[in-house]
């Protein structure tokens, strides 16, 4: 495994940050997330310029993008790396407070893997999150060419398990 | 004097040897007169063909009593410039033909194709003239029917008078345009400055319309169309511009050559400024309209703004709240005490209780945005549907439902039903203290309008505070007592709005309360636009 974090979580709220972080950390998932702030920051990381200039190269096997950000909204960079040949092969789960029918639309006709809407209840927020990291980081196979996570068979099922067991769970009624 | 039923006297007919009858078909058939003179010019004969002679005119049986030049034929303006004109051809033996003037029974001197011929009578010696004037007018009436076309004129007059319209007859041949009595009237021109032909008409269109309108009726003639028509300005002797619509009929001849128009003009002046008056304000009530079409899309797109921003910017701090007060139980609950757990537990409860207020409110913003798809719907079937459900929710309860006939009619299924699923939610909520809750649903006809009810037995509430029944987030009763956010009624308020009918309760406190609505049975219902057809699938 190298350096190489493999979550980019674009989030501008420092709350928002501190609660997916407690969410992933469950797991140990915490330490693969890279947190940049805003659209721009999110766009010099896949592209090692700016602060990442200096960066290992590599791509995050999935970007967890805030709708509303500062700058440049989590569409806009949607927009921007599906229009890159470079960045558009990365699944992108769009992450929002609500469910707008338009952001809803939007994001899935710019090509984005999936559209989450984060629950008000905390249980369910982190139920959500970590079924987010584990899909991502350890069942889905990523595009050719990004590195995943070690893919030791034991964590792969014991991911699996938790997985299922968490989506009975998050079957029971929302509201 | 009258018309001249015999074109001549008797000496004539015989002097010429021409067949009675003959003679008499000629003279009926050309109107004019026809003389012989002899070598100086003084009438030996003369016949008046067709028409009524002047009164200044002796009669014809006393020209060969007192011999008259032929000259005093003729109106006395012309007689002189006819004289010398006709000496310079008679002293080289020549015709003479042109047009001179002539005076008419009842009316102004008009001028006939007239043509005067040398004659030797053969056998004879003598030389003299013989002359011809030929009235072209009279020749066209009197092929199309002699006296009767007389009549005819008096009715177009009385035709004129009775539709106020300006009727004209233009005969091709002559050019001659006579003018129906309207209109010196209407344009307020004298006889006298009126020419009688075409030239009166065309000198008082206006300028800008003139070549169109003469185009147009020259097309007509030649391409022998049978109706022409055209809308033009013409000049009234105030000189102002009538607005008049013209139409005309071409008569044409058996062989197809146009021979008269037939027409009339209509002033339709005050018509036209009365369009122009209903354009002018149609086009300011398309401004108004076009004006606030804006300000309601600013208004609708400052809504969404907001929408947007509540459903985005309040909701996250919520669940941050709601995130760190479960963060603080989990890592410091052993350290709190029954109390401070409590409160806890108080702070997370109201955090999703405000999380849902704004879910509610949401919905109920989105429901003003909502675009009807109307289709015809079984209330009975829905209605029945609905108690099933709620039923099977509330099987601890013991419920007495009473649902009566209820018709077919037209509106939003989705709407609709949640306007039903609402009140009959209320129904249930409010009857939960009674031991055996009563629920009747029913619809009357109104006539245009069914009105419908849905009546319980439950607390009921003071008829006092039914004005705040049916706004957003009031509440009669309190949360203690009865659960809810208040938007049940309000969201069953705009939809019933939406589809065109009221709504409205009573109730007793204690005795249980009936909420009444009406729903018209034409729909006349407004279209409400919206961005995405899914947005109305929202949870109340």
């Amino acid at each position: 495994m190298s350096d190489q974090k493999k979550i980019l979580f674009v989030e501008d709220n420092i709350n928002d940050i501190e609660l997916t972080l407690t969410a992933l950390e469950e797991y140990g998932l915490a330490n693969e997330v890279v947190v940049v702030n805003d659209g721009e920051e999110a766009l010099d990381y896949l592209r090692n310029k700016g602060q990442f200039a200096s960066r290992l190269h590599g791509l995050p096997v999935v970007v967890l993008l805030d709708v509303k950000l500062p700058k440049m909204d989590g569409l806009e960079v949607l927009k921007e790396m599906r229009s890159d040949p470079e960045l558009k092969v990365i699944p992108v789960v769009m992450l929002s407070s609500s469910r707008e029918e338009k952001d809803l639309l939007t994001s899935y006709s710019l090509g984005a893997s999936a559209y989450v809407v984060k629950p008000l209840d905390f249980s369910e927020f982190v139920a959500t999150i970590k079924q987010l990291g584990l899909f991502w980081v350890i069942i889905n196979e990523p595009p050719p060419g990004i590195e995943r996570m070690r893919r030791d068979p034991s964590v792969v099922k014991v991911a699996r398990e938790l997985l299922w067991k968490i989506s009975q769970k998050g079957a029971e009624p929302v509201q | 004097m009258g018309f001249t039923d015999k074109p001549a006297n008797s000496e004539d007919q015989s002097s010429h040897g021409c067949r009675p009858n003959e003679w008499q078909k000629a003279a009926e058939s050309v109107a004019g007169l026809l003389w012989i003179c002899d070598e100086a010019g003084y009438l030996e004969a003369l016949a008046r063909m067709g028409m009524p002679a002047p009164e200044s005119e002796q009669p014809a049986a006393q020209v060969s009593a007192q011999p008259k030049h032929w000259v005093s034929l003729l109106d006395e303006s012309s007689q002189q410039s006819a004289l010398s004109c006709w000496a310079r051809n008679a002293s080289e033996n020549a015709p003479f033909s042109g047009w001179l003037k002539f005076p008419v029974a009842n009316g102004v001197p008009q001028c006939w194709l007239t043509r005067i011929l040398p004659y030797k009578a053969a056998g004879e010696l003598r030389r003299g003239w013989v002359g011809i004037a030929l009235d072209f007018r009279h020749l066209e009436n009197m092929t199309s029917g002699g006296k009767r076309d007389f009549e005819k004129t008096e009715l177009f007059e009385l035709a004129a008078k009775a539709t106020n319209d300006v009727l004209w007859d233009w005969n091709l041949m002559t050019q001659e345009l006579w003018w129906g009595e309207n209109f010196y009237s209407r344009f307020g021109y004298a006889r006298e400055e009126i020419a009688s032909d075409i030239s009166a008409w065309k000198t008082r269109i206006h300028p800008e319309d003139l070549e169109r309108v003469t185009r147009g009726i020259e097309e007509s003639i030649e391409q022998r169309k049978e109706n022409w028509e055209a809308q033009y300005r013409f000049r009234k002797s105030s000189g102002q511009y009538a607005i008049i619509h013209d139409r005309g009929y071409i008569k044409l001849r058996a062989d197809g050559t146009p021979k008269r128009m037939v027409g009339a003009m209509i002033d339709i002046t005050k018509e036209t400024e009365a369009y122009k008056e209903i354009l002018r304000l149609n086009e300011e009530m398309k401004q108004l309209v076009a004006r606030r079409n804006i300000e309601i899309a600013s208004a609708t797109s400052a809504l969404e703004a907001f929408s947007y921003s509540v459903s985005h910017d309040l909701r996250a701090p919520i669940r941050h709240i709601i995130g760190f007060v479960e963060l603080l139980k989990r890592s410091n609950g052993d350290r709190l005490n029954d109390e401070g757990l409590r409160y806890l537990a108080r702070i997370i409860e109201s955090g999703k209780r405000m999380g849902d207020l704004i879910e509610a409110l949401l919905a109920l913003s989105r429901l003003g945005r909502v675009e009807m798809h109307i289709s015809q719907l079984n209330l009975a079937a829905m209605v029945e549907a609905l108690q099933r459900d709620f039923s099977i929710e509330l099987s601890g309860r013991q419920i007495e439902w009473k649902i009566n006939p209820l018709p077919n009619l037209s509106g939003d299924e989705i709407l609709i039903r949640q306007v039903f699923v609402n009140l009959i939610d209320n129904a249930v909520k409010y009857t939960r203290l009674r031991q055996v809750a009563t629920i009747e649903i029913g619809a009357e006809d109104r006539g245009d309008a069914w009105e419908f009810f849905i009546k319980d037995n439950g607390v009921g509430f003071d008829m006092k505070y039914s004005h705040r029944l049916f706004q957003v987030f009031q509440r009669l009763h309190s949360e203690t007592e009865f659960e809810g956010f208040g938007v049940g009624l309000a969201n069953a308020h705009r939809i019933i709005g939406l589809h065109g009918g009221t709504i409205w309760a009573e109730a007793e406190l204690d005795k249980g309360a009936t909420i009444f609505f009406t729903l018209p049975k034409s729909n006349t219902l407004n279209e409400r636009s919206r961005e995405t057809p899914n947005e109305r699938h929202v949870k109340p």
